[in-house]
């Protein structure tokens, strides 16, 4: 009865094309310095950097980022469910000394709205890729 | 001169039409609830109401073009409205209506497909879906296909089965469309169907006054006469007579314990009273009237009670206030 949104994750991310995963961050939950200096393809000046310790759900993979979206500031894929990705974050985020504004669940995507640097509102979104696994990104404020 | 009149009557006439279904205060009390009983609950995603991919029309009206979630609003193509519920939260009925199909098998968390849920038909041929419970052994569908449920009543708990990002209520409003032949999504929250908008729980009240807010003094063996005022803040109006739903003043910490104040005015040991009146709709104020004996040993008591609607579900203790009376008992 509920709609799928089998393209929705090339929609929304942009990003979801089999073969271009780089390797995962190995057994860290955060982002390494590597990761961020070698910069997917899409790593314009107007975008914003990752902070370094962010936290990473293990057994994601990096996914290259599109130019046109520069608020678009991490991505990654992943084969586990769409519940982990949302559960890793609601519990990550907070101890990574990131508050929680908003949780946004549901059945076919969620956001969570987390507080950075002087106040600052970033989203988490997760969402489906046409392989079943779950999209993440990490993103500018949006409504 | 009588055409003159007509069309200023008949403009009049528009005008109070559109003042009425713009305000959106023209609701029938015992409408569609919420459903579920925490009303510090807020909504995820509204239903899409456009079903072009990639343009959402979400239940405030404003179109989105982009495809992209927007929070509290909209996400494409979402046919439901998902609320955000700790895992094994309480969900009740939205309306009276008959169970005509339930799912309980999926595990609490399983991922993939529908997942557990609970399908209820209502009287003006409605069904209602509750989609993403918990498994039935962990009292996600507590029901049978043909049973009778009262608005209000828990059908259910929620879960994370199925498609689920995020544990959730999915909850979907469904409306049979003779044009397609087939039952189509409605979106309640732009129908305003919550009886009271934007949005009520079936049952919440909160404290008023009372006869007498500091400490009851009670002469031994003596019945004195206490009442006590709250405001119907839910979605269902209390009502004084019927068989399950009555709005009653029961004893409370424990629940249903039976009260040493009982008086001979009691119902049942541990119920001091129904509601006064015989129906108290949203926002009205009700007044329960008891009596209170003054049977124990002489001393300093406690008593404390909550509301409950009868045979369905107590209402929320702390949003009452914690209610209580200090009762002193003397030779």
């Amino acid at each position: 009865m509920k709609a799928r949104l089998a393209l929705m994750a090339i929609v929304v991310g942009g990003c979801s094309v089999a073969g271009t995963r780089s390797p995962p961050a190995e057994g860290s939950p955060q982002a390494s310095s590597a990761f961020l200096s070698s910069g997917p393809s899409g790593s314009a000046a107007v975008r914003r950097p990752l902070p370094s310790g962010f936290p990473i759900m293990p057994r994601a993979a990096p996914v290259p980022m599109p130019r046109d979206d520069p608020g678009l500031i991490g991505t990654w894929e992943s084969d586990q469910a769409g519940s982990a990705a949302y559960d890793f974050y609601v519990e990550a985020l907070p101890a990574a000394g990131y508050p929680i504004v908003g949780r946004y669940p549901g059945g076919e995507v969620a956001v969570i709205r987390f507080e950075v640097a002087d106040g600052e509102v970033w989203q988490m979104v997760a969402h489906p890729t046409p392989e079943g696994g779950v999209a993440i990104e990490i993103r500018l404020d949006r409504p | 001169m009588s055409r003159l009149v007509r069309r200023v009557a008949a403009s009049v006439l528009l005008q109070l039409a559109v003042l009425a279904i713009g305000s959106g205060s023209v609701l029938a009390t015992d409408d569609y609830t919420l459903p579920f009983y925490d009303p510090k609950v807020t909504m995820s995603y509204g239903v899409d109401r456009d079903r072009t991919l990639n343009r959402q029309l979400d239940w405030t009206g404003q179109v989105w073009y982009d495809g992209q979630p927007h929070w509290g609003r909209v996400y494409d193509q979402h046919t439901g409205v998902d609320y955000p519920m700790a895992l094994r939260s309480e969900v009740a009925a939205a309306k009276d209506g008959t169970v005509v199909d339930f799912q309980g098998g999926y595990g609490t968390t399983q991922f993939g497909s529908f997942g557990n849920f609970v399908k209820i038909r209502h009287a003006d041929g409605r069904l209602t879906l509750y989609y993403h419970l918990a498994n039935s052994a962990e009292g996600g569908t507590p029901v049978w296909v043909g049973q009778a449920v009262a608005a209000g009543q828990r059908i259910g708990r929620s879960g994370c089965s199925g498609l689920c990002y995020g544990a959730h209520l999915h909850f979907e409003l469904l409306v049979w469309s003779s044009t397609a032949n087939a039952y189509k999504p409605a979106d309640p929250l732009a129908e305003r169907r919550w009886t009271t908008w934007p949005g009520r729980v079936p049952f919440d009240a909160a404290y008023v006054r009372e006869s007498n807010g500091g400490t009851e003094v009670i002469r031994r063996w003596w019945t004195i006469i206490h009442w006590v005022e709250f405001r119907n803040t839910g979605g269902r109006a209390w009502r004084y007579g019927g068989t399950v739903g009555r709005t009653a003043l029961a004893t409370w910490n424990p629940a249903s314990h039976a009260s040493p104040f009982r008086a001979s005015d009691w119902p049942y040991t541990w119920m001091a009273t129904l509601v006064d009146a015989a129906s108290v709709p949203p926002d009205g104020v009700g007044r329960f009237t008891f009596g209170l004996k003054g049977s124990p040993a002489p001393g300093s008591y406690t008593e404390t009670f909550n509301l409950q609607s009868y045979g369905l579900h107590w209402f929320d203790h702390q949003r009452l206030g914690g209610y209580y009376i200090p009762i002193k008992v003397t030779q």
